[in-house]
């Protein structure tokens, strides 16, 4: 199995050029069963991203396009009078499908952001006083623009904690540019791109994922990490045991795809960033040079 | 505190047991032959049928079995101990009650309790025994304690004999500094409570009350009645080494009893050339007496007390070993006093042996003068009469009979025979009590004398010349005096006839034996002197070495090493964070420090994980790049796999590499190839690999 994730990886790749680190973090992600939130500037292939991960994952997928007079209805779905019966029919938005794909998700407004919260945490909507589960696997595939830029609502901590990894993908280097350039536009090529793994198999994967042993000092260590994120100066807010159990599922998934069936302070350093950022509150009337981030995991030992 | 109730119901292992059980074997092995013999049945039943249940996991007691056995023995204990008014009560209440306890040991607090008991008992046994070869056992009784604390903290079951063994001696060596600053320097405080000792029923060769003829035989006891060092060294002459320890004064026909005597300034002002200096460790006797070498003048400790018969005496009885020092003059001049209560050492009762106020009253008609009556009986005694340690019964007119009928005895017969004699020509007298001799160590310069040397001699008073000692002993059997007492009777059966003297009797026999037995002795006399009697010595050592010595300073010098120890210890708990590490990293360390020696840069950073260190170091050393991949490989399956799936063989084959790395990393470092172009340990760039 590990070989096709190999592949799907680079066939991701093959649309988005250049950054197979961020890529293979994303597949972890979907491995380990977690939303994935992706912020960058418009225009650097954060929605040629999760396309082409719904595409080759062979996932039914939606996307949505939040914009600031979007109502919660508009993703849940909600009760339409039919008039034949003479009755209100549930009409399922379309949240309903394996894969949502949440387009500039900080665009709208609060209220509606909250609408997803149950979707994202219990699999399940409630509407109308009726639960409706969600299809499995249910995964949110978020992007957003960066927080500063004009007509943006910043997510909620609570809603930020839900997404298991924060990626971003950043300008490509100079030769991919270029290659890009060449290329035009492979939005199209999207559709033509081979089904890699499909649900059956993705979910054999999350459950090997799961099955990773972790052992005592990599617990040890994920606890110091926490321990010295709470305690540095740096940081407001540390790392909260669901972050530090965010960040076990993370490395799980990434220790799953390096072929091991443990998992090793490596891994957990691989994924640390991504997991752990949007979880914490960073200082910012100190204009520290060095990312604080970084710093846990320079100074904190990995042997105890 | 969770933690602390988890440690405290945590099981104890079966090794932890056995060593709890062997520990209080050890502890109340040398009290047994002060516990009732059914109590010692019972623990030893009690204690092998613990042991079976641990190795057979059948034979658990019931527990209605258990509540008849707490039951019985602690009924058996109460009446034992409101019968016997000394320690040995308190000994088989300890002693039971830790039996008892080994019955419920399963949790690790039933073990504690048991250790604590353990030691108390283990103290409890030097107040019978303060003696050298008990010291020893004491240190192996706290071995065995030490043994099954650690058992009881230690998780193995594995070599449960021998490890805690060496790891407890380990640690009661590394507790011996300790052990020598408190005995030197730590006050000795009095005790604050006293317990009775029954000591008292040691045999002594003296009693207060002197009746020759009641016993044919003579009870002799070998054991120690007191031992003598002298200032320079040297004994006085066997003649002259008269003990002086008690005057009985009042003759009531039968027998003589001690006389009540008023208590008289120590003679201190005397500096004469002929004063002897000695120092005496008396043993514990129960009673007040004191020895002192005839003549006494004064002892400068305060718990001797001088009277004016010329002894001295304790203020309290002496239950514990004393020693003090003394002062004596062989010969003493007469200082020109009166008798006091002249009747008194010539009171007689009125009627009675005929024969000897006859041969008395033709004295007086022959008109001797004093000496000259002394001079006549003592040739009497010397020409008719024989000396024998079992004389025959006397009964009527004792000394008529032994006078003129019997003439044999030893020397209470003959200062009573004196004594009584020369009162009825009118020389006050009395007889003296004490010990004559004494065996001389030469390997620690010491006078031995044991209870078999205890004798009787006459004082006389001569008008112009005082007390005046005269030993009627001498003028029977000359040779008691100057040869040593055993020399003079070991061929004699009825000296030895005793059983308890035949150990006595082949050591004399045997010379190695005997010299054995003096360096023995000699061992044990610096034992009491310097161990046991160390508190007498102690102001005077510490006032050498420090000066005054004040509280002030005694608590400076006693805080300020413990204080250091102190710091020393919180010092080593600081840097032992970065020491308890699992063997497996420890040798990650030791690679990262060995190539740290020739280039900081190969340093592993902390943030570093084995996986990256390792690749960065085949970077710059490519010469053992298989080893480092296999090395970090065999790491990780170490510490970071599944614990089910660890083989034996792994950690074995980790620890080879390892060696084999660090001896690789040692050549390269001697050939030069290390050290040359080290890439920069940018950590943070490294991490910077790491994905953003």
């Amino acid at each position: 199995m590990r070989d096709r994730i190999d592949q799907l990886v680079d066939t991701v790749s093959s649309v988005v050029l250049g950054k197979e680190d961020v890529v293979r973090l994303a597949v972890a992600c979907m491995l380990a069963r977690g939303h994935l939130l992706i912020e960058d500037l418009p225009g650097m292939g954060k929605t040629t991203l999760a396309h082409t991960l719904a595409h080759v994952f062979g996932l039914e997928y939606r996307r949505v396009q939040f914009t600031s007079d979007m109502l919660p209805a508009d993703i849940l779905g909600g009760a339409v009078f039919n008039q034949q019966t003479s009755s209100f029919v549930y009409h399922p938005g379309p949240v309903f499908t394996q894969l949502l794909l949440a387009d500039e998700i900080n665009r709208s407004t609060p209220k509606t952001q909250s609408a997803l919260l149950e979707a994202m945490e219990e699999g399940q909507v409630s509407s109308e006083g009726v639960t409706r589960q969600l299809p499995s696997p249910f995964f949110v595939l978020a992007t957003q623009n960066p927080t500063n830029q004009f007509g943006t609502f910043p997510l909620p901590e609570s809603q930020l904690d839900r997404f298991l990894m924060k990626i971003s993908l950043g300008y490509p280097d100079a030769d991919t540019e270029k290659k890009l350039l060449k290329h035009g536009d492979t939005r199209s090529d999207i559709e033509e791109l081979p089904v890699c793994i499909d649900s059956k198999m993705l979910q054999d994967i999350q459950t090997a994922c799961q099955q990773v042993a972790v052992s005592e000092p990599v617990l040890d260590y994920i606890q110091r990490l926490a321990q010295f994120s709470r305690s540095s100066e740096e940081i407001v807010l540390g790392l909260s045991p669901r972050g530090a159990l965010a960040l076990i599922q993370a490395a799980k998934a990434w220790a799953y795809m390096s072929g091991r069936d443990f998992l090793t302070p490596d891994d957990v350093q691989q994924v640390f960033s991504s997991v752990v950022e949007h979880r914490l509150l960073i200082r910012k009337d100190l204009n520290y040079q060095a990312d604080p981030i970084r710093a846990i995991l320079t100074k904190v030992d990995v042997l105890s | 505190m969770a933690e602390v109730v988890n440690q405290t119901s945590r099981e104890l292992t079966p090794g932890a047991k056995k060593w709890l059980l062997i520990m209080l074997i050890t502890v109340s092995a040398p009290q047994l032959m002060y516990v009732p013999l059914w109590l010692a049945v019972t623990g030893g039943c009690l204690l092998s049928w613990v042991w079976l249940t641990l190795e057979r996991h059948r034979y658990v007691i019931p527990r209605w079995g258990k509540g008849v056995v707490v039951i019985a023995v602690i009924l058996g204990v109460l009446v034992f101990s409101s019968q016997s008014k000394g320690l040995d009560g308190l000994s088989s209440l300890l002693i039971a009650g830790a039996l008892l306890k080994s019955m419920e040991l399963k949790k690790q607090r039933d073990g504690w309790v048991l250790v604590l008991v353990a030691c108390f008992i283990a103290a409890v046994g030097f107040l019978f025994n303060q003696s050298m070869p008990s010291a020893v056992y004491g240190g192996v009784s706290l071995l065995t304690i030490v043994c099954a604390l650690l058992m009881m903290h230690q998780g193995s079951t594995q070599a449960w004999l021998f490890l805690p063994v060496k790891k407890s001696l380990f640690m009661l060596l590394q507790s011996i500094p300790l052990m020598l600053i408190l005995f030197l320097i730590f006050p000795r405080i009095g005790p604050l409570w006293s317990v009775q000792y029954q000591q008292s029923t040691a045999k002594t060769g003296l009693s207060d009350r002197m009746q020759p003829g009641d016993i044919s035989r003579l009870t002799r006891s070998a054991s120690v009645a007191f031992r003598v060092s002298f200032t320079d060294n040297k004994p006085p002459a066997p003649e002259q080494r008269y003990w002086r320890v008690m005057t009985f004064a009042d003759f009531d026909g039968q027998g003589w009893s001690i006389a009540d005597v008023t208590k008289q300034d120590m003679q201190g002002d005397v500096s004469d050339d002929d004063l002897i200096e000695y120092q005496v460790i008396a043993e514990p006797s129960a009673s007040t007496w004191l020895f002192a070498l005839d003549y006494p003048l004064a002892s400068s400790a305060s718990a001797v007390q001088r009277y004016s018969d010329g002894t001295f005496k304790a203020r309290a009885a002496v239950s514990q070993r004393i020693s003090y020092t003394a002062s004596s003059l062989l010969i003493k001049p007469y200082d020109g006093h009166p008798l006091v209560n002249r009747p008194r050492y010539l009171a007689v009762p009125a009627a009675g042996n005929p024969q000897t106020r006859k041969m008395v009253r033709q004295w007086q008609q022959k008109g001797f003068s004093a000496e000259e009556k002394i001079a006549a009986l003592f040739k009497n005694f010397n020409q008719h009469f024989t000396y024998t340690l079992s004389p025959q019964k006397l009964q009527g007119n004792r000394i008529d009979q032994f006078l003129f009928d019997t003439r044999e005895g030893f020397c209470e017969h003959f200062a009573n025979a004196t004594a009584y004699t020369l009162r009825l020509a009118g020389i006050p007298s009395r007889v003296v009590g004490g010990y004559l001799g004494g065996e001389w160590n030469d390997y620690e310069e010491y006078l031995l004398i044991r209870q078999y040397e205890a004798h009787a001699w006459v004082e006389a008073w001569l008008d112009g010349k005082g007390w005046i000692r005269l030993d009627p002993t001498t003028a029977v059997a000359p040779e008691r005096v100057i040869q040593p007492f055993d020399q003079l009777f070991s061929s004699s059966p009825e000296f030895m006839a005793d059983s308890s003297m035949m150990a006595f009797r082949l050591q004399q026999n045997l010379a190695w034996l005997k010299t054995l037995s003096l360096r023995y002795d000699a061992l044990n006399y610096n034992w009491h002197r310097w161990i046991l009697g160390y508190h007498q010595q102690q102001n005077n050592l510490l006032q050498d070495w420090f000066g005054q010595i004040s509280l002030l300073k005694m608590l400076l010098l006693l805080f300020i090493p413990v204080g250091c120890m102190l710091m020393i210890v919180f010092w080593w708990l600081l840097k032992v964070q970065s020491r308890w590490m699992h063997p497996v990293d420890k040798e990650v360390v030791a690679i990262s420090d060995l190539l740290a020696k020739v280039s900081v840069e190969l340093k592993r950073a902390s943030g570093e994980t084995v996986q990256m260190y390792s690749v960065r170091l085949a970077e710059t050393l490519p010469e053992i790049r298989a080893e480092l991949d296999a090395w970090s490989g065999l790491y990780q399956r170490l510490r970071y796999a599944d614990a089910s799936a660890q083989a034996e063989d792994t950690s074995l084959q980790y620890h080879r590499l390892s060696q084999q790395l660090m001896s690789k990393i040692k050549r390269l470092g001697k050939q030069g190839v290390i050290g040359k172009g080290v890439k920069q340990p940018d950590v943070e760039k490294q991490i910077e690999t790491r994905v953003w």
